[in-house]
C-alpha cells in the first residue's frame, strides 16, 4: 500500500484526527515528516517549548511527567499507532511529559504552523479537530462517571 | 441462536444484562400484582359486596390524590431505584399487616384497607415502573426494547394468575396475601443488588435538594398543571387521561358487577380472576411480542395510540347491548390485554418526548390530580346510577367518556411531532433567531445590534457588521458605514467602502469625496471609482485631470472616467497613452491596469487589438511574480477577460487551483471560463468539492456563467454521483433557491435513500469479511465509506427541507448531528412521522441503522467483500473509487495494521 494509505490510516485512528474526514486528512497526510529516534533519545522533555505533533509508526516510548527529565518512572507506554504531542499543536503551553524513546521508534511529525495554515485553507479539518475533541472530553466524562459510581 | 433470538427481539449488542434484568424485574412485580389484585377484588367483592364499590373508587381517588403528593416530591428528585426500594419496604409491612388483622379479627373494614393498599400500590407501581425504564434507557431503546419489557412483566402476570389458579382452593384467597408478600421481598432484594453492581440509573440528573418537602409536593403539581397550559401534548394527554379513567373504571365496575353475580364463592371467583388474568396476561404478551413494535414501526405511534380508545367504545358499546358474561370477558380483554399491549407503551413514548424536567411533574400531575378527579367522577356517577333499574344508565356516559377519549388522543398525535421537534430544539440549545446572514427586513432590535457590532473597537468585528448591514438593510447602511469610515484607518475604511459599491450613493457623494479627501491616496482611488460608478459629474471632471498622476491607482480611475464618460471630456487619445505606460510599467502599475479590463468593450477593434497582447503579457508577468498578492491580483484581472489566453496563463490558472491560500483558490476559480470543453466541467466539479465555502460558492457561480442549462448539469452530477458528496451538497444547496418543483427534490432524496442502503450493507459486508482478513486498505475503505454514509445521509436530509418545513428538517439534521443517542432517537422518530409515507419511513429506518451502527441486511445488495471492492473501485466519487482500488489490489492482502 502507497505510503499515503497508511498515513490516513494512522490519522484517522488517532484521537487528534479520528472525525476528520479521510478525504480531508490527505493534505494532513502530506504534511507529516518521518523522523527515527534511536533507543535511550528523548523525543522532547517536559517544559520544552514544543510545535510538533508525533504519530509512532513503529518502536516504543515511554511517556513520564516526572519534572526530572530522566526519570524512567512511565505513566503510559506506546505503541504503534499511538499519538502524543497533541496539546501543544492548540495551546502554547510547555510540553506537561518528557518522552522516551524505549526501543528504536519512527515518528510521523506534524509542525504546528502547518497545521494552521491546513486548517485556514480546509475549515473542515478544524470542525473535525473539534469533534475528535469533544469525543474525547466524553470519554473522560465517562471514565469519571464510571470512577465515581464504582466509589 | 440467542444471537438470532435477539436480534428476533431488537436487542442489540451490549444490552443483553440490561434487557434480562428489566424483564426478570417487571415479572417480580407483575406477578405479585396480578396476586394482589385478585385477592383484593376476590376478597372485597364477597365479603363486603360490589355495591360499595364506587365509594371505594371515591376513597381510593382521595388516596392516590395524597400518595400522588408523595410521589410527586421524590419522583425525579431520587433516582427510581431508591424509591423502588421504599415503595417495596411500606407495601411488604401493609400486606402482612393486613394478612394479620385479617386472621385475628372479623373486622370486615380490612377488606376495603386491603383493597385500597392494592389499588393506590399498583398506580404508583406503574407509574413509576415507567420512569425507572426512562431513567435507564434513551428514546430509541426504550421504543425498541419496552414493549419486550413490557412482555416479562405480562409473563409474569400469567404466573401469578396460574399459581392463584392452582393456590387459591388449596390456601384459600386469604393466605395468598403471604405469597405477594414473599416476591414483594424478592424484588426489593433484585433491585438492590443490581444497583449495588451497576451504580445508580444512567439517565437519572438529580435536580437541587430541598428543605421543604411539602412545599414541595404542591409545587411539583402545580407545576405539571403549568406545563399543561405550555404544552399541547400534556394538555391532550391529561385530556385524554381523565377520560380513560372514566370509561375504564365504569367498564370495570360492569365486568365486576357481572362476574360477582356470576360466581357464588369466594374461591370460585379467586380462581376466575386467576384463569382471566392468566388468559388476558397471556393475550397481551402474544401481542407485545410479536404485534406491538411491529404495529408501532409499520402504522407509527400516532395510529398505536388510537387503538385503545377504539376498543374502549365498542366494548362499552357491546355492555350497552347485552350485560352478560361474554361482554363483561370481552371488556375484561380490552382493559387486561389491549391496554397493556398498546395503550401503555404508547403512553410511555409520548411522555418521552416531553423535555426532561416537564416529565417527573407531568407523571405527577397524572396520578395525583387527573386520575384522583376522574376516578371521583366515575364513583359519584355510579353511586347516583347503580339502583336505577338498567345498567344503560352507567354504560352510556361511559361510551360518551371513551368518545371524548379518543378525541383527545386525536389532539395528543397532533400535538406529538411539535412537541418532539420543541424538545429536541431545547435540548440541542438551537436558536430561534436566524443568522444574522439571514436577516433581511429584520425588526429595529436587531438593527440596533448590528449596529453595536459596526461601532465595535475592532476593525474586524466592525467590518464583519458592515457587510450584514449592507446585505441585510442597505437603506441604512450607507448612512452608518461613511460615518464608521471616517473614524478608521485608511486600509480598513478602503475596505469597508467597497461594500458601498452595489448601494444607492447619490445623496451622501459629498460625505464619500470629503472622506476620499482626508484619506490617502489609495482611499481617494477607491472613492473615486465608487463615484464614478455612479456617474457623478464633479467626480467625472476630478478623475480626468488624474490622468498623468503619479498613482497608477488614480491614473487607472481616470482611464475609466476618460473611456466611460468620452463626451465629457475629449481625452480620449491621452487616455489610451496612459493605460498603455501602465501595461508596460511596473508591477505597481500593471496591477492598477486589471482594474481596466472592463473598459476594454469600450474600445473600437483597432485601438483594443493595441492593448490586448499588452495585457497578456501583463497576466504573464504578474502571475510569474513571487508575491501573492501581485497572482492574486492578475487572477482577478482575469475573471472579466474574455479573450483567448496563452497555455502559460491557463497552466497558471491550474497549478493556482490546487494553491493552500484558498482566496488564490478562489481567484483561480472564478478564471475557469477561460478553459474549454470537459477539462472546465472537470476542474469546476473539483472546486465545487472544495474544502472551502468561498471556493465553493465561487464555483457554483463559475458552473451558472459557463453552463448552457446550470440546474441540468446540476442534477444530473448529483443524480450520477459524478461529484463528491461535498460538492453534490453544495449543488443541492444551490438549487434549493432556484424554486424547482418538490418532486425534483424527492426523486434526489429517494435515490439517495437507495445509496443510503448500499453503504450500509457494504460497510457490514466489509466488516464480517474484516474480522476473518484484517486488511489495511480495508480499513482505510470502511472509515471512507462510514464517511460517505454520514454525507449522504446530510444530502438526503439536506433535500428534505425542500419538501418540508426548513426549520423542522434543521431540527432534525441538528439532532441527527449531534451524534448523542437521545437526540438521534427522537430525530428519527421526527422525521418517522413526517408525512409521504413510504420513502420517509425507509430513510427514518436507515438513520436508525446509521445511528446505533447496526446496518443490518448483510448481503442484501453485495455478494461479499470483493464485490464490495469492486462497486467502490467502480464508484462515481473519485476518493471512494481510489480507496477502493487501492483495497483491491491484491499485494497488499494480508498487511495487516495494528
Amino acid at each position: 500500500m502507497p505510503d499515503i494509505f497508511d498515513r490516513l490510516l494512522l490519522l484517522k485512528q488517532s484521537s487528534v484526527f479520528s472525525m476528520v474526514s479521510t478525504d480531508d486528512l490527505r493534505m494532513v497526510a502530506q504534511s507529516l515528516e518521518k523522523q527515527e529516534y534511536f533507543a535511550g533519545d528523548h523525543i522532547f522533555e517536559i517544559d520544552d517549548q514544543g510545535d510538533h505533533l508525533y504519530i509512532l509508526v513503529s518502536g516504543k516510548i515511554g511517556i513520564s511527567i516526572d519534572k526530572d527529565p530522566g526519570s524512567e518512572n512511565y505513566i503510559a507506554m506506546l505503541g504503534h499507532g499511538d499519538t502524543f504531542g497533541e496539546m501543544n499543536l492548540l495551546d502554547d503551553l510547555p510540553r506537561s511529559a518528557t518522552a522516551h524513546v524505549l526501543e528504536d521508534a519512527t515518528v510521523l511529525t506534524l509542525e504546528k504552523t502547518r497545521l494552521r495554515g491546513l486548517i485556514q485553507s480546509y475549515p473542515d479539518i478544524s470542525i473535525g479537530m473539534l469533534r475528535s475533541m469533544s469525543l474525547r472530553i466524553r470519554e473522560v466524562n465517562f471514565r469519571l462517571l464510571s470512577v465515581k459510581n464504582n466509589k | 441462536m440467542i444471537n438470532q433470538l435477539e436480534r428476533k427481539l431488537l436487542i442489540q449488542p451490549g444490552e443483553r444484562g440490561n434487557v434480562l434484568y428489566f424483564l426478570f424485574f417487571f415479572m417480580l412485580v407483575s406477578a405479585g400484582m396480578a396476586i394482589g389484585r385478585s385477592t383484593a377484588d376476590a376478597l372485597f367483592l364477597k365479603r363486603l359486596g360490589i355495591e360499595y364499590l364506587p365509594l371505594m373508587y371515591i376513597v381510593q381517588s382521595m388516596l392516590l390524590a395524597a400518595v400522588s403528593m408523595v410521589y410527586a416530591a421524590f419522583a425525579d428528585r431520587i433516582p427510581a431505584e431508591k424509591f423502588f426500594r421504599a415503595l417495596f419496604a411500606t407495601l411488604i409491612v401493609l400486606v402482612l399487616a393486613s394478612w394479620f388483622a385479617m386472621s385475628a379479627s372479623n373486622n370486615t373494614l380490612i377488606y376495603p384497607a386491603y383493597y385500597l393498599i392494592y389499588e393506590v400500590a399498583s398506580e404508583v407501581l406503574l407509574v413509576h415502573a415507567a420512569l425507572y425504564m426512562n431513567q435507564n434507557m434513551n428514546t430509541m431503546q426504550a421504543k425498541r426494547l419496552t414493549p419486550l419489557i413490557y412482555a416479562g412483566a405480562q409473563l409474569g402476570t400469567i404466573a401469578g394468575g396460574l399459581l392463584l389458579v392452582v393456590a387459591a382452593p388449596v390456601f384459600g384467597t386469604q393466605n395468598l396475601l403471604l405469597l405477594w408478600c414473599g416476591l414483594l421481598i424478592t424484588g426489593a432484594v433484585v433491585i438492590i443488588v443490581r444497583h449495588k453492581r451497576h451504580g445508580a440509573s444512567t439517565h437519572f440528573r438529580a435536580p437541587k435538594k430541598s428543605q421543604n418537602m411539602l412545599q414541595d409536593c404542591v409545587e411539583q403539581i402545580h407545576q405539571g398543571v403549568k406545563f399543561t397550559y405550555r404544552s399541547s401534548l400534556l394538555r391532550a394527554s391529561s385530556l385524554a387521561l381523565f377520560f380513560m379513567v372514566l370509561s375504564f373504571y365504569i367498564l370495570c365496575y360492569s365486568a365486576n358487577r357481572i362476574y360477582t353475580q356470576t360466581f357464588d364463592t369466594e374461591e370460585s371467583l379467586t380462581r376466575f380472576f386467576g384463569l382471566l388474568t392468566a388468559t388476558t396476561s397471556a393475550v397481551a404478551l402474544f401481542l407485545q411480542l410479536f404485534v406491538t413494535n411491529r404495529a408501532i414501526s409499520h402504522f407509527g405511534v400516532r395510529t398505536i395510540n388510537l387503538l385503545f380508545p377504539w376498543t374502549t367504545v365498542v366494548c362499552l358499546t357491546f355492555l350497552t347491548f347485552s350485560f352478560s358474561l361474554p361482554s363483561a370477558m370481552l371488556g375484561s380483554f380490552n382493559k387486561d390485554a389491549l391496554m397493556p399491549a398498546f395503550r401503555n407503551p404508547v403512553r410511555s413514548m409520548f411522555f418521552n418526548v416531553l423535555p426532561g424536567y416537564m416529565q417527573g411533574r407531568a407523571r405527577a400531575m397524572s396520578i395525583a390530580l387527573v386520575l384522583p378527579l376522574a376516578l371521583m367522577l366515575c364513583g359519584v356517577l355510579l353511586i347516583v346510577m347503580q339502583h336505577l333499574d338498567s345498567p344503560v344508565y352507567f354504560l352510556v356516559p361511559g361510551i360518551l367518556a371513551a368518545g371524548l377519549y379518543l378525541l383527545y388522543s386525536r389532539q395528543m398525535n397532533k400535538a406529538y411531532v411539535g412537541t418532539l421537534l420543541t424538545t429536541l430544539k431545547e435540548r440541542l440549545f438551537l436558536p430561534d433567531k436566524h443568522m444574522y446572514s439571514d436577516l433581511q427586513g429584520c425588526g429595529d432590535k436587531t438593527l440596533d445590534e448590528i449596529m453595536q457590532g459596526l461601532n465595535h473597537p475592532d476593525a474586524e468585528v466592525a467590518v464583519a457588521f458592515a457587510r450584514i448591514l449592507a446585505g441585510s438593510f442597505p437603506e441604512k447602511a450607507v448612512e452608518a458605514i461613511l460615518k464608521r469610515a471616517s473614524s478608521m484607518e485608511n486600509a480598513t475604511a478602503d475596505r469597508i467602502l467597497n461594500m458601498l459599491a452595489p448601494l444607492e450613493l447619490a445623496a451622501h457623494a459629498d460625505e464619500l469625496r470629503r472622506l476620499g479627501e482626508h484619506g490617502d491616496l489609495h482611499l481617494k482611488a477607491t472613492v473615486m471609482r465608487l463615484l464614478l460608478k455612479k456617474g457623478d459629474q464633479q467626480t467625472i471632471a476630478a478623475a480626468i485631470t488624474q490622468l498623468d498622476s503619479n498613482n497608477p491607482r488614480l491614473q487607472s480611475a481616470a482611464i475609466h472616467a476618460a473611456l466611460r464618460y468620452p463626451d465629457a471630456h475629449d481625452c480620449l487619445d491621452r487616455a489610451m497613452t496612459s493605460w498603455q505606460t501602465l501595461l508596460a510599467s511596473d508591477t505597481t502599475s500593471r496591477q492598477a491596469s486589471m482594474d481596466n479590463i472592463p473598459d476594454l468593450a469600450l474600445l473600437s477593434g483597432q485601438e483594443q487589438q493595441t492593448l490586448l497582447s499588452d495585457y497578456l503579457d501583463a497576466f504573464t508577468a504578474l502571475l510569474a511574480d513571487t508575491s501573492k498578492h501581485t497572482v492574486l491580483c492578475a487572477l482577478q484581472g482575469l475573471h472579466h477577460w474574455q479573450e483567448r489566453v496563452s497555455p502559460d496563463i491557463i497552466a497558471a490558472v491550474i497549478h493556482n487551483l490546487s494553491s493552500e491560500d484558498p482566496d488564490m483558490r478562489q481567484a483561480a476559480v472564478g478564471c475557469l471560463h477561460l478553459i474549454k470543453g470537459d477539462q472546465c466541467s472537470s476542474l469546476i466539479l473539483q472546486a465545487i468539492g472544495d474544502g472551502h465555502m468561498r471556493v465553493r460558492e465561487t464555483g457554483i457561480d463559475m458552473l451558472r456563467s459557463v453552463s448552457g442549462d446550470y440546474q441540468e448539469c446540476a442534477l444530473e452530477w448529483i443524480s450520477g454521483n459524478q461529484a463528491s458528496l461535498r460538492a453534490q451538497q453544495a449543488l443541492l444547496t444551490s438549487l434549493m433557491d432556484a424554486h424547482l418543483p418538490g418532486s425534483v427534490f424527492e426523486e434526489i432524496a429517494r435515490s439517495k435513500s437507495g445509496e443510503i442502503l448500499l453503504l450500509q450493507d457494504a460497510l457490514t459486508t466489509l466488516e464480517n469479511a474484516d474480522r476473518d482478513t484484517g486488511n489495511a486498505a480495508r480499513s482505510l475503505l470502511q472509515y471512507t465509506l462510514r464517511e460517505q454514509l454520514d454525507q449522504t445521509i446530510e444530502l438526503v436530509l439536506l433535500a428534505l427541507e425542500s419538501l418540508y418545513d426548513r426549520e423542522t428538517i434543521r431540527i432534525i439534521h441538528a439532532g441527527f448531528s449531534s451524534g448523542d443517542a437521545r437526540h438521534i432517537a427522537n430525530a428519527c422518530e421526527a422525521l418517522g412521522n413526517l408525512d409521504k409515507g413510504a420513502m420517509i419511513s425507509n430513510l427514518s429506518d436507515a438513520l436508525q441503522r446509521a445511528a446505533g451502527g447496526d446496518f443490518g441486511h448483510k448481503g442484501q445488495f453485495f455478494a461479499g467483500a470483493d464485490d464490495v471492492l469492486r462497486w467502490c473501485a467502480d464508484h462515481g466519487n473519485s476518493w471512494l473509487s481510489q480507496c477502493g482500488r487501492q483495497a483491491l489490489q491484491p499485494a497488499e492482502t494480508g498487511k495487516k495494521h495494528a
